[in-house]
């Protein structure tokens, strides 16, 4: 078991025709993902490494089944290409990055009980079975422990230390970096929660809003098991916005001492250096 | 992107919110004379905390001495290029309302409190009972407030949806001869929205590196150290920072790269790394869709063609690690596997 993702995930790639969905998909399909097809308007009928692309979701899935989207589309059009795969009864991952956070409130109200993974996300991955994201799948290990990140790269970072040290994930989320998420940690937590396979997990937060403040309290009452942390920006000046457009403390929250502090009173382990996470969990 | 308090104002008018009588000026000179015995003079400025700075002052008599007295004013780094001169009110009563984005609910959110005139960070501190939270969904509505304040609310919440506004905030909404006026406006406008906001070109509220930076796709800030950083993802860059930062070394900026720099982007990159004169130099490129190759080759091509010769330390693994790696050694630069050792070296070359 992993969460959210196996090898029977079947996956339509929205933007398939594109320079980022063309060679993302092909990534995909070669680390073992079922991508079954992929929709760019305008463009159905043609081939793209031999995954099918139609008009739209509602004709690919005359012709295929498939349970998620994952959406390579620019910022301008995202929120389009998402509803019309929420429409279509799709959960979804967006990767797409500079989605106005008007369109994300829209998105995630109108998904209602289906999954959203972003936007400005780098995807998830179930290493050995499925990945739908961006991530470089050799970096991953099949294993035990659950990671849920606000970041992309700082994401590959921590977990080739835990795969070098023998630590193996059951399923990696990269949640995303803008202020607005289709699934916060609490989500995924408490997926990660019934999931027998998964023993621990690693939390990788930033400064800007109060996710893990909240994702504290949460593991406080409701997560049995081990948690990890590193946080992102203990150095960050205030009142700078610094990349993710999450990433921005105003006055006196948001700042990584504050969630450092609420972590450690949950219980939870909190790394100083990203190598120290894989160290924290043996 | 922040508005300025008369921008913010401006778009009020438009929905019908009431604001104090008032015009803008940049110049004592363009001054005219306000129908108002007693008139406020406040600096048009992004930057919070003006009041306490001086920025803002009643006048009677001296206005234009008064006007001239603020602007050219430095108010926290930032220059009073304009003042917006208003008639001075009768305040009543001073409230809070504002509509800002609910994280945690993932919505819209109604604020409004009847402690107006302060900090509300510090009323949600040391009073959070007297903040009243609507979060605006289906079904929600407006009427736990006071009737004479829910059209307000109502045209706030329109603002935020048409202007995308991450926060529409008027702090005071006061009451003065019955109505109520907003004499504060603190707008600020979604970036990734601004594409379909032509009306909002300009930003202002960058240096001019990191204007440069924003116009070639990087994400730059200005920080007060001296070791340049450069990588890919904004949280591996702070963490970058607080590596460096553990390890004695103080950065110069941040510098986010982006998903999948090519050649020109690293040397852009580079360009506007050195633009404050650094000690040194930390690349820390982990490449999932952004290519070790690509990367190596901006950084080969800048330090020769600028001859630059600056203590650098690079990090660069991931996609095309190998192809990367041979480019470095081919122009004799090492690199080093570690984020941290490469933070250990930078902080020992510079010191």
């Amino acid at each position: 078991m992993m969460i959210l993702i196996d090898k029977d995930t079947k996956v339509i790639v929205q933007g398939l025709t594109g320079k980022q969905g063309s060679f993302h998909a092909g990534k995909m399909k070669e680390y073992g993902t079922q991508v079954v097809a992929g929709v760019t308007p305008r463009k159905g009928g043609t081939k793209v490494d031999g995954i099918p692309v139609y008009n739209s979701i509602k004709e690919a899935l005359e012709k295929h089944e498939a349970s998620w989207s994952i959406i390579f589309v620019p910022a301008k059009f995202a929120k389009e290409a998402a509803l019309e795969a929420i429409e279509n009864g799709l959960n979804i991952v967006l990767i797409t990055e500079g989605v106005p956070v008007h369109d994300s409130i829209k998105i995630v109200q109108e998904a209602k009980s289906l999954t959203v993974i972003g936007p400005n996300c780098p995807g998830m991955i179930s290493p050995g079975a499925s990945k739908l994201g961006i991530m470089p799948g050799h970096v991953f290990k099949k294993g035990k422990v659950g990671v849920i990140s606000r970041s992309g790269t700082l994401t590959y970072e921590i977990v080739e230390e835990l795969t070098k040290a023998g630590i193996g994930q059951s399923t990696v989320v990269g949640v995303g970096g803008d202020p607005v998420l289709g699934s916060s940690f609490i989500d995924l937590l408490e997926l990660f929660e019934r999931d027998k396979d998964t023993e621990k997990v690693v939390i990788i937060g930033e400064i800007g809003g109060d996710m893990e403040e909240k994702t504290a309290d949460f593991i406080k009452e409701n997560f049995s098991k081990p948690v990890v942390a590193y946080i992102a920006g203990t150095t960050a000046p205030e009142g700078k916005k610094m990349g993710h457009a999450g990433a921005v403390i105003s006055g006196s929250s948001g700042t990584a001492a504050a969630k450092i502090k609420k972590l450690k009173e949950a219980g939870v382990k909190v790394a100083r250096l990203p190598s120290e996470v894989a160290k924290l969990l043996l | 992107m922040k508005l300025l308090e008369h921008e913010g104002k401006e778009i009020f008018r438009r929905y019908e919110i009431d604001i104090p009588k008032g015009v803008v000026v940049s110049s004592p000179e363009m001054f005219k004379g306000l129908n108002a015995e007693e008139v406020v003079v406040k600096a048009q400025v992004l930057v919070g905390g003006r009041g306490k700075a001086g920025g803002i002052k009643f006048a009677s008599s001296v206005v234009k001495e008064t006007i001239s007295s603020i602007l050219g004013m430095s108010i926290k780094g930032e220059a009073v290029n304009e003042v917006l001169v208003e008639e001075k009110l009768p305040i009543e009563e001073e409230l809070y309302l504002a509509v800002a984005v609910d994280r945690t609910n993932k919505c819209l959110i109604l604020l409004y409190s009847t402690e107006g005139g302060v900090d509300i960070e510090e009323t949600a501190l040391n009073n959070p009972e007297k903040i009243l939270k609507i979060p605006i969904k289906d079904g929600s509505s407006f009427a736990s407030l006071p009737k004479d304040v829910q059209p307000i609310a109502e045209k706030l919440y329109r603002i935020s949806k048409e202007m995308d506004a991450e926060l529409v905030e008027i702090n005071p909404l006061v009451k003065a001869n019955g109505k109520l006026i907003a004499a504060d406006a603190k707008v600020i406008i979604d970036d990734n929205a601004l594409f379909r906001h032509p009306e909002f070109s300009k930003k202002k509220d960058y240096t001019y590196i990191e204007e440069i930076a924003a116009s070639s796709g990087l994400q730059y800030v200005e920080l007060k150290g001296n070791i340049a950083i450069i990588g890919n993802g904004a949280g591996l860059v702070m963490a970058t920072l607080d590596v460096l930062d553990y390890y004695g070394g103080k950065a110069a900026n941040f510098l986010d790269v982006g998903g999948g720099a090519s050649v020109e982007k690293m040397e852009k990159a580079l360009e506007v790394a050195l633009m404050k004169n650094p000690s040194g130099i930390f690349i820390n490129i982990f490449g999932g869709i952004t290519r070790c190759d690509e990367i190596a080759l901006g950084l080969v091509n800048f330090i020769s063609s600028r001859n630059v010769q600056l203590p650098l330390v690079v990090r660069l693994i991931g996609t095309n690690e190998e192809e990367g790696k041979k480019i470095l050694n081919e122009n004799g630069i090492s690199s080093l596997d570690s984020m941290e050792e490469c933070a250990k070296k930078i902080v020992e070359l510079t010191s």
